[in-house]
């Protein structure tokens, strides 16, 4: 299988097999984030939608997929997009009128306050340790239930959600400290 | 609106420290089917690739209907010739093709205004039994002139093709479609027997090509019905499974992806000198295996049409269920030549042998010694040849033999080459008293 740089670079200049590869490859993962976020309040079909649309934001963005970042860029478009299906399917009021370009534009829109961010909360997240650094990114990243981590993990839900409730102190104060208001 | 306020929605590259996380440990079994998603994806952004494909298939098979309607009118003078006549005026058109509910109440009129038709296909999935070949004829003064087809039974469904834009009666063609048993070439009865047998005549530049089809009634399902048959419609091969719906090349060709090259029995050489009265320059026998293999560079298949046929091929049908008796295929050629088709998915292990064996015999050969001809397998256990059946051909018999544990008859089989499907299995195999097989 190749490597995401080859593929993101194929991928630039509309290569449809280069595409086809990165579906194999991340519709797993990406397919267990929409399953944990939209679980309860999607159907089957729609986190298909979802998911197909992922890819196809990919495509069209594809001037903007870089190796080094695809997996968090699928990730972050599957994650808009989902909370997207549940805000449609929910009939909450929504202004846009183009659904899927201005969804597209805002998934990829990582602004520079937020990419500060996201460095920033790397670092808070590394600072963690082990295995709280695990914890908190299967749960607020990928989505995770605490069972299921528990169960991954090899420990039990109760002494996760004892952990992910220290981190999240521990990251609130060190967000606020940086001048972040950070709201759980 | 609902938007997450997870400030770890937008990070697209993970912190160092967990970079590296097993993925499949967030796999969650969500029942999304990957290849819906891909096909989804494609379909979205106008997958250009499936497009092409699609262009070049299309002209690949515009191309290959042409060829098949040039090689038939140059090489099949005789039986062919008003199916000839007849493509003769529809050269170049569309392939028409229908599907009846019930062949049996069928009534269906094509129209082709143009009367651009290269083919027509029929095809059912009611009464199978109605259903053994269906041919276009044309008809003429009320009588079927296509009848030199010698399986042709009956004829109860009818096909019309006029060009409304001609008036004149001269460019109208009546076209029967012939609904045909399966008859005996020269004796006119239906055949019978072990299994449905065809014979087809497809002159090839004068060279009679008649293909066996022998649909072997060993092919029981649990409840002792003979659940298989093979169809020879034309050119077109057609399987019937034991649900009876039909099953077109198409669909050996996808059987086929699947196969281990190992797997693909080599051509037979039924056409060698040592079998001249041999009369049937192709035969397939079709067994109970578990998949489907044939020979692909025998012949060439376009949409379920056999464009070129290199003689000679063999076809082995394979079966998806378990045999009621063990048995081996053995064909006319060298003994010593064990030949191995094992197939890769490991179905073949359906019984202690798992096989079936034909034996071909020459007619004054006495009867095989059954309890001289055994298999044993590697658990120590031995299988006894019975004869199943048999057919007398222009000096050879054609022998569908099994083993039992019990030995029966007496006599000597005379085999020439034997197919083993999973050596694996099998210890030794003893004929006539003589270790072929170690």
């Amino acid at each position: 299988m190749k490597d995401d740089k080859t593929l993101c670079r194929q991928l630039r200049k509309k290569d449809e097999d280069a595409l086809e590869e990165i579906m194999r490859k991340y519709i797993p993962l990406l397919s267990s984030l929409i399953y944990n976020i939209g679980r309860g309040k999607l159907l089957k079909e729609d986190m298909e939608e979802v998911l197909s649309d992922t890819f196809v934001t990919l495509w069209k963005n594809s001037n903007k997929a870089e190796g080094e970042t695809l997996r968090g860029y699928l990730c972050c478009i599957a994650k808009t997009k989902t909370f997207d299906k549940i805000d449609t399917v929910h009939n909450q009021a929504r202004e846009d009128i183009e659904e899927s370009d201005i969804a597209d534009d805002r998934s990829l829109d990582i602004s520079i306050e937020q990419s500060e961010l996201n460095s920033l909360l790397g670092k808070i997240v590394d600072s963690l340790g082990p295995p709280d650094n695990e914890i908190v990114i299967r749960y607020y990243y990928y989505y995770q239930r605490i069972s299921d981590i528990a169960a991954v993990m090899g420990s039990t839900p109760g002494n996760i959600k004892v952990r992910l409730h220290r981190s999240r102190k521990k990251m609130k104060k060190l967000l606020e400290e940086r001048g972040y208001d950070y709201e759980q | 609106m609902i938007m997450s306020n997870n400030i770890f929605d937008k990070m697209t590259i993970l912190p160092i420290s967990v970079a590296n996380l097993n993925e499949e440990t967030l796999h969650e079994d969500t029942g999304i089917d990957e290849s819906i998603i891909i096909k989804k994806v494609s379909e979205k952004i106008g997958n250009k690739k499936h497009n092409r494909k699609i262009r070049i298939l299309k002209r690949t098979l515009i191309a290959a209907a042409v060829c098949i309607l040039l090689i038939s009118a140059l090489s099949l003078p005789a039986v062919a010739e008003n199916i000839y006549a007849l493509y003769g005026n529809i050269i170049g058109g569309d392939r028409y093709t229908a599907d009846f509910e019930s062949i049996e109440n069928a009534d269906v009129v094509f129209h082709d205004p143009d009367l651009k038709l290269d083919s027509l296909s029929v095809s059912g999935n009611g009464n199978m039994d109605d259903l053994i070949d269906i041919r276009l004829s044309k008809k003429s003064g009320g009588s079927f002139t296509g009848s030199e087809f010698n399986i042709i039974k009956s004829g109860n469904l009818s096909a019309r093709f006029e060009n409304q834009d001609d008036p004149d009666p001269a460019n109208k063609h009546d076209i029967e479609v012939i609904i045909c048993e399966p008859e005996d070439n020269e004796t006119g009865k239906t055949i019978n027997g072990f299994g449905c047998k065809m014979l087809y005549d497809l002159e090839n530049g004068g060279k009679t090509l008649r293909i066996l089809l022998d649909i072997n009634a060993m092919g029981y399902d649990k409840n002792g019905k003979d659940t298989f048959g093979i169809g020879l419609k034309g050119r077109t091969i057609k399987i019937r499974s034991n649900s009876y719906q039909l099953a077109t090349v198409d669909n050996i060709l996808d059987n086929y992806k699947y196969m281990d090259e190992k797997s693909i029995v080599s051509a037979s050489e039924l056409q060698n000198e040592n079998i001249p009265a041999f009369p049937y320059d192709i035969m397939t026998n079709s067994y109970f295996y578990s998949d489907i293999v044939y020979n692909d560079k025998s012949f060439d298949v376009v949409r379920g049409r056999i464009k070129r046929i290199n003689l000679p091929f063999e076809i082995t049908f394979k079966m998806n269920y378990q045999p009621k008796d063990n048995s081996i295929t053995v064909s006319n050629e060298i003994l010593s030549e064990v030949f191995s088709a094992k197939v890769k998915n490991g179905k073949m292990a359906v019984s202690p042998l798992g096989l079936c064996l034909t034996a071909e015999t020459a007619s004054n050969a006495a009867p095989p010694d059954m309890d001289k001809c055994y298999i044993t397998t590697k658990d120590g256990k031995k299988y006894f040849l019975i004869a199943s059946g048999c057919e007398y051909s222009d000096g050879y018999i054609i022998m569908n033999c099994t083993f039992s544990s019990i030995p029966e008859s007496s006599g000597a089989i005379y085999v020439n080459k034997l197919y083993l499907i999973d050596p694996d299995n099998i210890s030794e195999i003893v004929l006539n008293g003589i270790s072929v097989y170690r």
